[in-house]
């Protein structure tokens, strides 16, 4: 084990590489900021260097362009990636991730649906709105979607696993059917219309997205790494876990529930990103082991850098143009995650 | 203490535990004895609280079991469970912290980290305290849990153990090294059950020993008391020879063994076999 990296290790460098890829994203871009002034913005905006003049295009591109959306792909990214380590942990399977409980597909179906009726529909009600509609319409088939996994996953009044896990595939693979049914029935622009859902985007960030989903990214962020003990009493069995005085029941129902929240609230607003709830988990054990009170907080941390990076390379490798952020975290992630497997794949085959 | 009143068990149609009932002091270590099936683990899930009776009662220091909270009964009573698979890449010094989570919140203190040392000396793993549980033996892997278990109550002198067969994957030296640990803990003032298969080991460090078949308490005593060869044939259908030893003066059993013939043991394979050998030596 000489290779795992001491804990505080991890967490100064995540922090530090999140803070550059932060200023980083702002200056970046279509327009070009010089990092000195993005510094300069921000501490004006927090009440330093208030004689010093900043260009007002530049502040503006970074204050209501930019920084909204760097602040809304740390919210996303952490939110998938907390999510993702405590599905893990309650399915006690590494391959287990958020769209196992059928958040995903849920939301890829409603947000279908309402893309494919909007154009006749909502015309009237304007594209502003419609945009609202689909978040939310993609929020609610998030929420269905795993109550529907939920309930069949119910044995005796408690949620069993094995169950839910089935059941997830079934519901996944119906709603599934359904995106792919309404896909062949679109017409070609709203069939790239829900492709570039799917392949999610964090575009439509401003601050008053940032605000919608604050509270829920919120919630899971801070709420999940309050159960790192009886997650991580979930490694031995339900049955060790109940016998070391925790309640299995409540802990699935409660990350289940605040999983839902900040993943369905994250899709509704981003569309599909895949890989960070999977592969961030993975990565932060590999890197520094199994404990949750570590591994919780820490895939927190990576999943906003991850996503604050692969944002920053879909914005500016084709300039002026913009690449779907889920083919970059998986163009980006999978290689380093390849690598680490390698590396370290002895450690798990012995 | 344990105070086990008329406990019945039943499940899908088939009744587990007929009409169980027996009393434990503190300080005493008790062996489940029985065969397969007999309700041995059935009965251990039913003390830790696992399971809830269909009928009958049990108290844990006179307090009946139901009214204790889960929290409350984690820190005075552990349990170790026949099947461990610990599903991350956890190490064995994490695992056996898990023992104490009922004791600590947030950060462990000063003597949880005392607990974890001392139960992963006395279990023979301080050396693999780093590894993680995944890469070690089944028998190893065992000694974590135990260490796991001990942890739990190791500070609790009026604590209630309950192993279901700990030592199935030990060697030699560690089925020792385990119940006399537990007869040490005994000693101390805990209240011991555990399920053994082996009788000679039951014998030699229980203080007294419980039989059962069917669901049934069969025979309940000292091993000088119980252990004889009707007794022993009635719950294991063995037959076998009880002498005292005369070194340790501890009830000794020697099986004397089984001996199948080959068409009682399998009729239908044994005559086909034959019949091949003959159409093959003839051809």
């Amino acid at each position: 084990m000489a290779t795992k990296l001491k804990i505080p290790t991890i967490y100064i460098a995540t922090t530090l590489l999140l803070f550059l890829a932060a200023v980083l994203s702002l200056g970046w871009g279509a327009m070009a900021i010089p990092i000195g002034e993005v510094v300069v913005t921000l501490l004006k905006a927090v009440g330093f260097f208030r004689d010093t003049t900043v260009d007002e295009l530049s502040a503006g591109v970074v204050m209501l362009v930019r920084l909204p959306r760097v602040v809304m792909g740390m919210l996303v990214g952490a939110s998938l990636g907390v999510s993702g380590a405590a599905i893990q942990a309650i399915f006690r399977n590494p391959l287990a991730e958020p769209a196992i409980i059928g958040v995903s597909a849920g939301a890829s179906f409603f947000a279908a649906l309402i893309i494919a009726v909007e154009s006749t529909l909502f015309m009237a009600i304007g594209h502003l709105l419609g945009h609202y509609l689909l978040a939310l319409g993609a929020f609610a088939g998030a929420g269905l979607a795993t109550w529907l996994v939920y309930r069949v996953s119910l044995v005796d009044g408690k949620p069993h696993i094995g169950t839910m896990l089935l059941a997830g595939i079934a519901i996944n693979a119906l709603a599934g059917a359904l995106t792919g049914l309404i896909s062949y029935l679109a017409d070609e622009q709203q069939l790239r219309t829900i492709t570039f859902w799917m392949l999610g985007s964090l575009g439509s960030a401003s601050w008053e997205t940032v605000a919608t989903l604050l509270p829920f990214a919120a919630i899971t962020v801070a709420g999940l790494p309050l159960l790192s003990k009886p997650l991580n009493a979930f490694a031995l069995g339900e049955q060790e876990a109940h016998l070391l005085g925790f309640k299995p029941a409540l802990v699935k129902r409660v990350v289940i529930v605040l999983a839902t929240l900040a993943v369905g609230a994250a899709v509704a607003m981003t569309g599909i990103i895949g890989f960070i709830g999977l592969l961030v988990p993975h990565s932060i054990r590999m890197l520094g082991g199994a404990d949750n009170r570590y591994v919780l907080p820490a895939s927190a941390l990576l999943g906003a850098l991850t996503l604050t990076v692969a944002d920053l390379l879909a914005r500016v490798v084709v300039l002026p143009a913009e690449l779907p952020i889920g083919v970059v975290t998986a163009l980006l992630g999978t290689p380093l995650f390849l690598h680490i497997l390698i590396r370290d794949k002895k450690k798990f085959v012995a | 203490m344990i105070r086990v009143e008329n406990l019945t068990c039943s499940l899908h149609g088939k009744t587990l535990l007929r009409g169980v009932s027996f009393s434990i002091a503190s300080g005493e270590l008790v062996a489940l004895l029985g065969a397969n099936g007999a309700g041995k683990s059935t009965l251990i899930k039913h003390l830790s609280g696992e399971k809830k009776p269909t009928s009958g009662s049990i108290r844990l220091a006179e307090k009946p079991l139901e009214h204790y909270s889960l929290a409350t009964l984690a820190r005075c009573r552990a349990t170790m469970g026949q099947q461990h698979q610990v599903a991350a890449d956890f190490t064995v010094a994490e695992v056996v912290m898990m023992g104490r989570y009922p004791h600590f919140a947030g950060k462990p203190k000063a003597a949880d980290h005392l607990v974890v040392e001392e139960t992963l000396a006395v279990c023979g793993i301080t050396l693999f305290a780093d590894r993680p549980v995944q890469s070690l033996s089944g028998g190893e892997q065992q000694r974590v849990h135990l260490a796991r278990v001990l942890a739990q109550v190791w500070d609790q002198p009026r604590g209630v153990l309950l192993m279901d067969e700990p030592v199935s994957a030990m060697d030699m030296q560690y089925q020792h090294q385990t119940l006399a640990i537990l007869r040490a803990l005994a000693d101390c003032g805990y209240t011991v059950v555990t399920v053994l298969h082996d009788i000679n080991l039951a014998a030699h460090y229980a203080h007294r020993l419980i039989l059962m078949k069917n669901g049934r308490k069969l025979h309940d005593g000292t091993p000088a008391e119980v252990l004889n060869e009707r007794n022993i044939y009635s719950v294991f259908s063995m037959d076998a020879h009880v002498l005292m030893n005369p070194r340790s003066l501890k009830t000794n059993v020697l099986p004397l063994g089984k001996r199948l013939d080959a068409h009682e043991f399998n009729s239908f394979a044994a005559i086909s076999t034959d019949h091949l050998a003959v159409i093959r030596s003839t051809s």
